[in-house]
């Protein structure tokens, strides 16, 4: 994440009077964001793309080798629930370390040079 | 008269320690007084604590030992969330790099302290846009720090350094990255701000010229203080 990058950036906040806190709530928001338009993305595309198999059989199988003349795909409500909560899960505990790690940024070590 | 005084730092001791044996001891035991509405420089060599003391008087470092006393209490007491926003509230810095965040305006510069504090956008943005005017920089307000020049981008540190109307600003070689044209300017900026609005100054600085603006001067050396 952007946290090295921005650690000057922390560090004027941090001057200005930003609380350890608040610079958590950024972090971890941007965390958050990253992963719900992810999911969002995602979710949208994987529908998209069962949908055009479903109907078009863009992915056939070779009747000589299967029973079946095409990959067989299923939509499930529960799959996109279950799939986006784990990805949302996943992005919010990835952005733990690096928010945590944003706060603890020492102002003066940040600000120290250009 | 007695002039009030502002802040007061009491036997401030500060060491880094460089390497696993290695001890640096910066400030052996300084101890200062701020006059409201002064202009304090602080001088001394390379590498001899100014930044460290102006870092510490400005609440963003703790000293190993000693008192910072502003409006009757030691500043140090505070928890760190008290401290950021003694901050926020009371003090002002300017850096030697403009350190204005590259993403925003110099509107939007100015305006983030105060909503850091807890003013709302609106009333911010009419105060960022009379000290972006009293700074000189009416035109400029809604250019990117990018956009500006480096007097300009300064001139913006400085408007934003006033942003929630602090009692100190405290400034770490405003100057030192300015041609002789733009110093100049900004050394008057300082004194058209510190009779306008009623600021104490203190100002970590090499350049002579603003030495010569002081109240009242400082010399750091091998980590004591002396008055010049």
């Amino acid at each position: 994440m952007s946290v090295i990058e921005k650690q000057r950036d922390i560090g004027i906040l941090r001057s200005m009077g930003v609380r350890e806190k608040s610079i958590l709530k950024i972090f971890m928001f941007e965390g958050i964001l990253i992963g719900v338009i992810g999911t969002i993305i995602g979710v949208l595309l994987g529908y998209l793309i069962c949908y055009i198999q479903i109907n078009f059989n863009i992915y056939p199988l070779n009747p000589a080798q299967y029973k079946i003349d095409a990959l067989p795909v299923e939509l499930r409500v529960s799959d996109f629930f279950f799939i986006s909560g784990a990805s949302m899960l996943l992005s919010f505990l990835a952005s733990l370390y690096p928010a945590k790690k944003a706060a603890k940024v020492n102002p003066i070590n940040a600000i120290k040079w250009e | 008269m007695m002039n009030e005084l502002i802040l007061k730092a009491e036997n401030i001791f500060k060491s880094f320690q460089t390497t696993k044996k290695l001890k640096l001891d910066v400030l052996k035991g300084i101890s200062l007084e701020l006059e409201s509405n002064k202009i304090t420089v602080i001088i001394g060599a390379s590498g001899a604590g100014k930044s460290t003391l102006l870092h510490i008087l400005g609440a963003l470092d703790r000293p190993d030992n000693g008192r910072v006393i502003f409006n009757d209490e030691n500043i140090f007491r505070y928890n760190d969330e008290k401290l950021a926003k003694f901050r926020n509230r009371h003090i002002g810095f300017i850096f030697q790099f403009h350190h204005l965040l590259p993403e925003f305006t110099a509107l939007e510069n100015v305006i983030i302290p105060q909503m850091i504090n807890g003013t709302s956008f609106d009333k911010a943005k009419v105060r960022s846009e009379e000290l972006l005017n009293t700074v000189g920089l009416t035109e400029r307000i809604n250019h990117k720090p990018a956009e500006l020049s480096g007097g300009e981008q300064q001139r913006v540190a400085v408007a934003r350094s006033l942003a929630n109307d602090p009692e100190i600003i405290f400034a770490d070689e405003p100057t030192g990255n300015l041609d002789s044209k733009n110093s100049e300017e900004i050394h008057k900026l300082i004194i058209e701000l510190k009779e306008k609005f009623n600021k104490t100054f203190v100002i970590v600085t090499h350049n002579s010229s603003l030495v010569n603006l002081a109240d009242k001067i400082y010399e750091i050396k091998d980590g004591k203080i002396f008055t010049v």
